[in-house]
C-alpha cells in the first residue's frame, strides 16, 4: 500500500485497511456455508451427500488455481485491449505471493478474491445438482472461478481494464462481473448437461421435483445474504486519500459511502423479496431467491443509487429474473435446479444495462477519462453473460461430455448419487447391531 | 449529458451521489403506494387461500 510503517498513524491506517479486508473473508465464508445448506436441502436426499461434497470440494480445487494462476490473470490481463502483457504479479514465486515482512497485504486481497472465486464457482454449482460428475464439475469450476471471472475483473472490475477505460464499464459490486457470467456459464453447462431424469413430461412439460428440505435452503439463503454483506465490504476501498479528501471508493477508485451501500444493499433487498413473494405467490424458495436477486440486480450501481431507486430496480429486476426463468425452461428445456441462471444471470445482467440508464453520463473513472453509458453497459452485460460466460463452458462441457465423462450414468441417477453409500452403512449399522446382540448376550450367560 | 454528476473533482463541493436528483419526493410516492398496495394485496391472497382450504377441509 506504500505507507510508512515507521510513523505510527500511517502504520494504523495500513493495519486497519488489512483488517478491514481481512474480516470481510470470514464474513464471506457465511456465503459458501449457505451455498452447502441450500443446495443440499433442493436436492432429494437420495443425492444430497454427493451434493454437499461437490460443492465443498470446490474449495481447495478454486484455491490452489487461485494461487497459482488466478490471481496473477488479474494483474496481467488489466490494461488496453488485447493487452495481456503479464508481469510477475501474483504469480506463485513472486515475493508478495509469500511470507513476505515486506508486505503486509497481499494474501489478505488474494483471500478477498478468492472467496469471490468460490462464489463465482458456486452459483454454477447449484444450477448442475444430481446429474454432474463431480470430476466434471470440478474442471467447470476451475474454469470459471480461476480463470474465466479473472479475465472478466481484469477487464471491467480494476481501474486499468479496458472494458472501463474504453467503454465506461461500470459495476461496483459486481452484477455482471460475477453474477452475469456465472449465469451465463452455469446456462452453457445446462445446454449440454441435459434435465434431470422425469423433469419433463413427454408434452415438454416441466414437472417441479420437491426439495427434500425446503425450510433449510432457505436458511441457506438466508446466511447467504449475511455473507453478502462481507462481499459488499471487501469490493471497496475502505479509505483512500482523493482530491484532498479521506473517503471511501470502489474498486474503480471513484467515490462512495458505506452509508449508501447499507441503505441501498438493504432496499434492494426488500424490493427483491417483496417481487419474489409477489411473482411465486409466497413461494419460500422464490422470495428468499427475490431477495438475492434484488441485490444482484441493484449491485452494478449501488454505490451511487438513491436508496429508492436500488429499491424500484430491486424490484423490477426479480420481476425479470422470474419471468426469463420460466421462459427459457419451457421453450428450451433448460433444467436449472435453483434457478442460479435467473437469480445472477438473468438479474445480473438487467443489473449492468439498468445502470447504463440511470448513470448514464457519470465518470466510470475518478479522471472522468471514460464515462457511463448505456451502450457501454449493454455491451458489457453481452461480454460478461455470453462471450465470458456462456462460451467458455459451453465448449469445455461439449469436450467433457463427448469423453463421457460429464453426466452420471443413468442406473445410478434413477438409484441415487448416495445409493451405494448408503448401502455400505446400512450393511456397517447392521453388522454393530448384530455385534451389539452377539456380545450382550455372551456377558449376560456369564 | 449526465443523470447527475459529471465531474469527481472538486469532490468537495459533491454532495448528493444519486442521479435524478430532485426525485426523491416522486419516489417516496410510489414507494409508499406499493407499500400499502402490497399490503392489500398479501392480505387478500392470503384470505383467499384460508377460504380454499377451508371449503376443502369441511
Amino acid at each position: 500500500m506504500g505507507y510508512d510503517m515507521t510513523m505510527e498513524i500511517s502504520a494504523l491506517n495500513e493495519i486497519f485497511v488489512e483488517f478491514y479486508y481481512w474480516i470481510t473473508v470470514p464474513l464471506m465464508f457465511l456465503i459458501h456455508v449457505g451455498f452447502c445448506l441450500y443446495e443440499v436441502s433442493i436436492s432429494r436426499a437420495k443425492n444430497h451427500m454427493h451434493t454437499l461434497m461437490k460443492n465443498a470440494m470446490l474449495i481447495p480445487m478454486v484455491t490452489i488455481t487461485m494461487f497459482l494462476f488466478g490471481f496473477w490473470i488479474y494483474f496481467a490481463g488489466q490494461g488496453p485491449f488485447g493487452n495481456f502483457a503479464g508481469g510477475t504479479t501474483g504469480l506463485p514465486w513472486d515475493a508478495t505471493m509469500g511470507s513476505n515482512f515486506g508486505d503486509h497485504i497481499m494474501g489478505v486481497f488474494w483471500a478477498a478474491f478468492l472467496l469471490f472465486s468460490w462464489t463465482a464457482a458456486s452459483i454454477v454449482s447449484g444450477a448442475v445438482i444430481e446429474r454432474i460428475r463431480t470430476g466434471a464439475f470440478l474442471i467447470l469450476a476451475v474454469l470459471v472461478g480461476s480463470v474465466t471471472w479473472m479475465i472478466d475483473a481484469a477487464w471491467g472490475w480494476s481501474a486499468g481494464g479496458w472494458m472501463v477505460t474504453d467503454w465506461g464499464y461500470h459495476d461496483a459490486y459486481a452484477s455482471g462481473v460475477i453474477h452475469g457470467i456465472c449465469g451465463g456459464a452455469a446456462l452453457g453447462i445446462l445446454a449440454v448437461l441435459g434435465p434431470r431424469i422425469g423433469k419433463f413430461a413427454p408434452d415438454g412439460t416441466p414437472r417441479d421435483i420437491p426439495p427434500q428440505n425446503p425450510w433449510l435452503a432457505v436458511i441457506g439463503l438466508f446466511i447467504i445474504y449475511t455473507g453478502f454483506w462481507g462481499f459488499y465490504a471487501a469490493c471497496n476501498v475502505p479509505i483512500i486519500e482523493f482530491d484532498g479528501v479521506w473517503t471511501a471508493t470502489t474498486i474503480y477508485g471513484t467515490p462512495t459511502t458505506l452509508s449508501t451501500i447499507t441503505f441501498n444493499f438493504l432496499m434492494s433487498l426488500a424490493g427483491g423479496l417483496m417481487a419474489g413473494y409477489y411473482m411465486s405467490k409466497g413461494d419460500s424458495f422464490w422470495t428468499f431467491s427475490g431477495g438475492l436477486g434484488g441485490i444482484i440486480a441493484a449491485s452494478a450501481g449501488n454505490d451511487l443509487y438513491h436508496p429508492l431507486q436500488a429499491f424500484l430496480i430491486g424490484i423490477v429486476g426479480v420481476w425479470v429474473a422470474y419471468k426469463l426463468h420460466y421462459w427459457v425452461e419451457r421453450k428450451f428445456k433448460i433444467d436449472d435446479a435453483v434457478g442460479a441462471v435467473a437469480v445472477h444471470g438473468y438479474a445480473g445482467s438487467f443489473g449492468v444495462i439498468i445502470c447504463g440508464f440511470m448513470l448514464w453520463g457519470y465518470p466510470a473513472l475518478a479522471d472522468g477519462s471514460s464515462t457511463i453509458t448505456p451502450w457501454g453497459q449493454i455491451g458489457g452485460a453481452i461480454m460478461m453473460f455470453f462471450v465470458l460466460g456462456f462460451i467458455p463452458t459451453y465448449i469445455v462441457a461439449k469436450i467433457l461430455n463427448a469423453m463421457g465423462i460429464l453426466r452420471i450414468p443413468k442406473e445410478v441417477e434413477l438409484a441415487g448419487l448416495d445409493y451405494m453409500d448408503n448401502q455400505a452403512s446400512a450393511a456397517d449399522g447392521q453388522e454393530i447391531i448384530n455385534a451389539e446382540l452377539a456380545e450382550g448376550n455372551a456377558s449376560s450367560s456369564l | 449529458m449526465s443523470t447527475g454528476l459529471e465531474s469527481w473533482t472538486p469532490v468537495k463541493e459533491v454532495a448528493a451521489l444519486s442521479p435524478f436528483g430532485g426525485s426523491e419526493f416522486v419516489l417516496t410516492i410510489i414507494a409508499v403506494v406499493l407499500w400499502i398496495v402490497f399490503h392489500i394485496w398479501q392480505l387478500k391472497s392470503e384470505n383467499s387461500a384460508y377460504d380454499e382450504q377451508v371449503s376443502k377441509l369441511q
